[in-house]
């Protein structure tokens, strides 16, 4: 792996996605958005309650972002064709892959802190006070919602490289669907969980590497054949 | 010596024989057109020669090597595609700094420079290129492609969607690109015109196989029959040199327009035709050979393959 290859792609996506006003408008919209509606505006809201609820919303609200910013990337180059002529410079599949992935889930991740900031901010203005999560649970943003933001930013990249565009507009409605009913399923395992404990942190953490493992052993059997016959 | 090599070439998709048995050879140097109708396989031979498509049977060589294997390669040629590759979001310098960041070109903003200059476009060097018209994009694409200097240049349809003004900067690039930097071109088109010009070699393929693989001037002459076109003063001189020139080689031969007369001269050398002429007193103003252009001999080649358009 050619890693000053992957930075040049990796930063390319970044200035691409941050370059677009477009882009940049929908992410903050969808970012607030979800944290909207998924923040805590009843009353009794505690630092406890936020930082448990963030424990499960944290990497959901990383996952959603990253499946957002993908499409404009991944997808796109395939629509445009501009990937067949990536694929004729001297970087080999995974390093495309790779880059594009780093770009996308910084980007990603940055807009999911946006969305945080949002929970944090309105759970306080609830509380007529500033909360502020549990050391853990800043350690559990800080590690593992990156971590999990880039399993799923690879994994749809990975999909939508190998598979045709009719077959990923329904794996990416699915997608939608799965993050959107898990953001409101991670609601409401707050009111039955007791406080957020490191060995809970070290099973999200160790289920994210996991992934992001999973998703780097598929990124194997990348086939750029694979690539150029699904190109629409 | 040759700079690609393509040999016994063959591809199938499931059961679908797209290409059968391809041989042809690109000398270094040579702008070759590579030409055939729509779905005969043209850009399925493009797509195994630059390693996106691994061929059934066959290989395709370029220096000796499989580009599919080898990113040194892949870094001594340069690709301008149907769709340019070319990204709408980024500015025109800015696309050109990503490709050769990802080459590793030395002195990156000079090449950038030099190459906006080649193609036109030094002065819409920060616009993004989403607001390009498609001539303007493709001359981007072309600079992008250039701008590692490549030994080998593969272009796809280079022209396709451009107006004639634009066209003609396109055949130019290629000229001067090809003179000055001594690049191979391989020239995957439709426009024969553009082939015409500016390649001194040709393949025609069609349904997957080779049809004809020469040099444009010797295709022309193949499959040409040989004929004469003389022009008269007037018409009245032009009757005159009608009446020998049938009691010579007959009416099936001779073709009238106006005070000009085109001759098939593959019965009587045109000379002799000359000869007679003069010594029946008719001034012949002026004598040309004809030859096919490139266009009508691609449509006999595919006619007898069954081709309709």
């Amino acid at each position: 792996m050619n890693w000053t290859q992957v930075k040049i792609v990796a930063v390319k996506e970044m200035r691409e996605i941050t370059s677009s006003k477009g882009t940049i408008i929908s992410t903050i919209f969808f970012a607030l958005w979800f944290g909207l509606l998924n923040g805590q505006s009843a009353s009794g809201v505690t630092s406890d309650s936020l930082s448990k609820q963030l424990f499960f919303m944290a990497p959901m609200l990383g996952a959603l972002m990253g499946y957002l910013l993908t499409g404009t990337v991944f997808s796109n180059e395939k629509k445009d064709g501009v990937i067949e002529t990536l694929l004729c410079t001297p970087l080999d599949l995974r390093t495309i892959w790779l880059g594009k992935l780093i770009g996308v889930s910084i980007v990603a991740y940055l807009a999911s802190l946006i969305s945080i900031t949002f929970v944090v901010l309105l759970a306080s203005m609830t509380a007529n006070a500033l909360l502020v999560p549990s050391l853990v649970i800043l350690v559990h943003i800080a590690v593992t919602v990156p971590l999990f933001t880039a399993a799923v930013v690879g994994l749809i990249g990975y999909c939508q490289l190998l598979l045709g565009m009719k077959e990923n507009t329904v794996i990416g409605i699915f997608t939608f669907l799965g993050l959107f009913i898990g953001l409101s399923v991670a609601g409401g395992l707050v009111a039955g969980s007791n406080s957020i404990t490191p060995t809970m942190l070290l099973i999200m953490f160790l289920v994210a590497a996991a992934l992001l493992a999973f998703t780097f052993y598929l990124a194997r059997f990348l086939s750029k054949e694979k690539v150029i016959t699904t190109i629409p | 010596m040759s700079i690609i090599e393509v040999r016994g070439l063959s591809k199938s998709f499931e059961d679908r024989w797209v290409l059968s048995n391809v041989n042809f050879q690109v000398e270094e140097g040579d702008i070759f057109g590579y030409l055939g109708p729509n779905g005969a396989g043209k850009t399925t031979t493009l797509r195994i020669m630059l390693g996106l498509l691994k061929p059934t049977h066959g290989e395709a060589l370029i220096n000796g090597k499989d580009m599919a294997n080898d990113g040194d390669m892949r870094k001594r040629v340069g690709v301008l595609l149907e769709k340019n590759g070319i990204y709408d979001r980024l500015s025109a310098h800015d696309n050109l700094q990503y490709f050769a960041r990802l080459y590793g070109v030395d002195d990156v903003e000079r090449k950038i420079t030099e190459q906006l200059e080649l193609v036109g476009l030094t002065d819409r060097r920060d616009q993004k290129a989403g607001k390009f018209s498609k001539g303007m994009k493709q001359r981007l694409g072309l600079a992008r492609a250039m701008i590692h200097d490549p030994e080998i240049m593969f272009l796809d349809e280079p022209s396709s969607g451009l107006d004639p003004e634009a066209q003609k900067l396109m055949r130019d690039i290629i000229l001067e690109m090809s003179k000055k930097k001594k690049i191979t071109v391989f020239l995957n088109s439709h426009n024969l015109d553009e082939v015409q010009r500016v390649c001194n070699r040709i393949a025609i393929l069609q349904y997957g196989t080779i049809r004809a693989y020469d040099t444009v001037e010797n295709m022309r002459s193949t499959y040409s029959r040989p004929m004469m076109e003389f022009t008269f003063k007037d018409d009245a001189t032009a009757d005159r040199a009608q009446l020998v020139l049938n009691a010579l080689i007959g009416e099936g031969g001779i073709f009238r327009k106006g005070p000009v007369i085109e001759v098939a001269t593959d019965s009587v050398p045109p000379d002799e035709l000359i000869e007679r002429l003069v010594q029946n007193g008719v001034r012949v103003t002026e004598a040309k050979r004809m030859k096919k252009s490139l266009e009508e001999v691609y449509i006999d080649i595919i006619k007898q393959a069954g081709w309709k358009p």
